[in-house]
């Protein structure tokens, strides 16, 4: 547990480049992370009272940056969605799968092309918990119950291990 | 139409997320998903395949500058 008091401006103003490359991760625009990442920050230090230090300030502020880029989505009439449900992303991978997907830990590159091709929600969904946010923080953040989160990360992570396999990545 | 495979396998592999994820799940499940991963042929390379994919994400954790 973190001390509210651990919300100082100075505090939330040095998370700015770590939520301007979420953003950009999240977002694939840089422009549009820019304004995201400023605009988190400008609602966290106006609402840093609202921060009551139960989770890492950082996962705090990763969770309204996922709300600001749900909430873009669904002004450009995207909901932000997940991928419909595949019989083919539970299948087994042929006898180079499981040797691709090791080669595919060390490039970065990779996992960040694949990962842009997921539909946006999974995309947010596995950004937010590689960064540790909590599971409640990512149900406020992407508006859904804890059993949705369940599929959307179920579908999101089979989804991408499919990609790294087929070696789809564009 | 799908393999007998297909059917003793497709619920299992449902919960291999959230096995991997550690969690909450009823004991029985939690054996059956780990025994599961642990002796079906097919399966074993399909949770290997998670596992590395979970840790091909995890290079993505952003480190504050």
């Amino acid at each position: 547990m973190t001390d509210a008091a651990a919300a100082t401006p100075d505090a939330i103003a040095a998370l700015e480049p770590t939520l301007r490359k979420f953003a950009f991760r999240a977002t694939k625009n840089a422009d549009l992370a820019q304004e995201l990442a400023q605009a988190t920050l400008a609602s966290a230090l106006e609402g840093s009272r609202s921060f009551e230090g139960r989770s890492q300030l950082r996962t705090w502020l990763l969770g309204v940056l996922a709300h600001k880029i749900v909430d873009h989505l669904r002004r450009l009439g995207r909901d932000g969605g997940e991928g419909p449900e595949d019989p083919d992303l539970l299948a087994a991978p042929d006898s180079q799968g499981v040797e691709r997907v090791v080669a595919a830990r060390h490039q970065l590159q990779r996992v960040e092309a694949a990962l842009a091709q997921l539909p946006e929600r999974e995309r947010l969904a596995l950004l937010l918990e590689v960064e540790g946010v909590s599971r409640e923080e990512m149900c406020n953040a992407l508006g859904v119950e804890p059993t949705h989160l369940r599929v959307v990360l179920h579908r999101g992570r089979h989804r991408l291990r499919r990609l790294l396999e087929k070696d789809e990545v564009r | 139409m799908t393999s007998r495979r297909d059917d003793l396998c497709r619920p299992q592999r449902l919960h291999f997320s959230d096995y991997l994820d550690g969690a909450p799940m009823p004991w029985w499940r939690r054996l059956l998903v780990a025994f599961h991963v642990k002796y079906c042929p097919a399966c074993r390379p399909l949770y290997r395949s998670l596992e590395a994919t979970q840790e091909a994400l995890s290079a993505l954790h952003t480190h504050d500058e």
